[in-house]
């Protein structure tokens, strides 16, 4: 597992270009960095969307690409995914659609080939004075995810974690306090029973517990003040937030007053998906390239 | 007060220029809390009555050295009693502040806000965390992170008007406060923290909350960043520029906090507000920096209440 955004991406420099579908296309920032990712041999992109505008927005460069002509934002997105199933490309990338109507065919595709698990979103950060790399999840995808949704969340996590080469993954569910409070805080009745789900083996390929807080999940010293005696304390690999509103708030305090370097997926598809936020930087979506990258 | 304090410099500044406050310690048998205390009278902002199990206390203070002019000892071994001879000592105005020692936080402030001498006001306590992050220039506020698990409408109005109260007494008069939510839209359906937003907005541009811009539903991306904000088309006036942040609940306040604290390395002071006096609750995982400014921050914001009555 790299443990920093620099080894994620000389690793997926080694790769072969992966071939995305980017679909609502039309935006020249987004057109900027995927002519950067192109120069950089990151990746081939098959774009969809708006023909005459992407034409103008690229002038030249509309050459570098595969452009297919869709102005209907569902038809583009649903094209996208039928292209991964066909074989044509290897992973699909969001524009500027609504995230949840991007996110919609991958869904009803999973439910046609019976797999009707569900999806949900994981940023990878590279902060300063950590010394490995830390995922947090959900901070985009599932609003407030119930007990079961959220072993999926989790599920989702470790197996991104496993394919990235972290073979088990310390895994913490994040909550105000370490105690359970059944009357009050379901987070911490969650995050006790997917800890004992985890210690009896119905979790395999990570040890994840809590309930955890924040500080006792990633910083030695506060577990060690508290007395927290847990596997996963102050070594937390995967942070699991108990739902949108958490996990938009540390993601956001990460990029905003950590200055972390972060990429980005969406787990759960039977390929690479990216869904870049609208106010990621060209960077982010390059690195949320080179790990879809290491994700196919 | 006049100046905006800018950063926790500015208020330890304001700390040392205060009148020297009394802090009244309930259950002072704690070495985490008399280490506190320490710290505040090396500092000489503070002196201290410590109240509780003498004996204890006294063999702490020889371990961490404490010995000082500036301690009084109160023998009162019970817990209970502790606080409410702490409550007496306050009225008497022989301390300033009020802080929690080796006792329950759920005990501390039952005694203290009981009917009948107790320091309670028509508001519900909330924790009010003060922040100073590299990068920005100035003092951000938090709640609440600590003491109300969830609430509801009427006592998030009470959270909103006491952090507005704290960034009052730090020199922010006009603070713009936003209701932090994961969108900007009112989602009726599936998101309830964005609907008391927009009802608490709308309550602050009728007049009924005061002392404030308020603003909502706002994600934390555009509170914190104009550039965010053009992306996103938002374009309200608060976007990059809210000073006091108001969370939904305190899974989302905590993770807030310990985000800024461990990931951000944020300086942070904390105080409960809504009494008629700031209480001071300090956590044995908190730095000796944060026990040192959050009790400069309490002295800051009583010698605001002690110059206004005297008004």
């Amino acid at each position: 597992m790299f443990k920093t955004m620099k080894e994620l991406c000389s690793k997926a420099e080694k790769k072969d270009p992966i071939k995305i579908a980017v679909s609502c296309a039309h935006d020249p920032d987004l057109l900027d960095t995927l002519v950067r990712a192109i120069d950089t041999k990151l990746a081939f992109f098959t774009i969809l969307g708006d023909g005459d505008k992407i034409k103008g927005y690229l002038g030249k460069r509309v050459d570098d690409f595969k452009l297919i002509h869709i102005v209907d934002e569902d038809e583009a997105n649903k094209k996208a995914v039928d292209m991964v199933y066909n074989g044509e490309v290897q992973g699909v990338m969001n524009g500027i659609s609504l995230p949840s109507k991007f996110l919609k065919p991958i869904e009803e595709k999973k439910k046609e080939k019976g797999r009707a698990r569900f999806l949900s979103h994981i940023g990878l950060f590279e902060i300063p004075g950590y010394d490995r790399i830390i995922f947090v999840t959900d901070s985009g995808i599932n609003i407030a995810p119930t007990l079961s949704d959220k072993v999926e969340i989790v599920e989702n996590a470790i197996k991104i974690a496993n394919k990235l080469g972290l073979s088990l993954p310390l895994v913490a569910m994040i909550t105000p306090i370490e105690k359970i409070n059944y009357k009050d805080m379901p987070s911490t009745v969650e995050a006790a029973i997917i800890a004992k789900m985890s210690s009896n083996g119905q979790i395999k390929n990570a040890i994840v517990d809590g309930p955890l807080a924040l500080d006792n999940a990633i910083s030695e010293r506060a577990a060690r003040i508290k007395g927290i005696k847990s596997p996963v304390a102050g070594k937390a690999d995967i942070l699991v937030l108990h739902n949108i509103e958490t996990g938009n708030i540390l993601y956001k305090i990460l990029t905003y007053f950590s200055r972390a370097k972060v990429a980005a997926c969406v787990a759960g598809a039977d390929f690479p998906v990216i869904l870049p936020s609208r106010t990621d930087s060209p960077e982010t979506r390059l690195k949320s390239i080179a790990l879809a990258k290491l994700l196919y | 007060m006049n100046t905006v304090l800018k950063n926790m410099e500015e208020l330890m500044e304001q700390a040392r220029r205060s009148k020297k406050k009394t802090i009244g310690v309930v259950a002072a048998e704690d070495e985490d809390v008399l280490e506190a205390v320490k710290t505040a009278v090396s500092a000489n902002i503070a002196r201290a009555i410590l109240i509780g199990d003498e004996g204890k206390i006294k063999n702490l203070i020889e371990k961490i050295q404490l010995a000082s002019a500036e301690i009084e000892i109160i023998n009162q071994p019970v817990p209970q009693k502790a606080a409410l001879q702490a409550l007496d000592l306050f009225h008497s105005r022989k301390i300033d502040l009020l802080m929690k020692g080796d006792i329950t936080t759920g005990t501390f402030l039952r005694v203290l806000l009981n009917k009948e001498n107790g320091v309670r006001t028509d508001k519900i306590l909330s924790h009010v965390g003060v922040f100073e992050v590299d990068g920005v220039d100035k003092l951000m506020y938090l709640s609440d992170a600590a003491i109300n698990i969830k609430p509801d409408i009427q006592e998030k109005v009470d959270i909103c008007k006491n952090a507005i109260y704290v960034a009052h007494c730090l020199g922010n008069t006009e603070p713009n406060l936003a209701l932090i939510t994961p969108f900007e839209r009112v989602e009726l359906d599936s998101i309830p923290s964005s609907v008391d937003a927009a009802l608490i907005a709308k309550m602050g541009d009728c007049g009924q909350i005061k002392g404030a811009k308020i603003e909502g539903p706002i994600s934390l991306d555009l509170a914190v960043s104009r550039k965010a904000a053009r992306v996103k088309g938002y374009s309200r006036p608060i976007a990059g520029e809210a000073d006091i942040f108001i969370v939904n609940d305190i899974d989302a306040g905590n993770v807030f906090y310990k985000g800024l604290v461990y990931f951000a390395r944020a300086r942070m002071a904390g105080v409960v507000a809504g009494a008629k006096a700031p209480i001071i609750l300090t956590s044995r995982a908190d730095s000796e920096e944060t026990k040192l400014l959050s009790i400069a921050l309490s002295i800051v914001i009583r010698e605001v209440e002690l110059i206004c009555s005297k008004l």
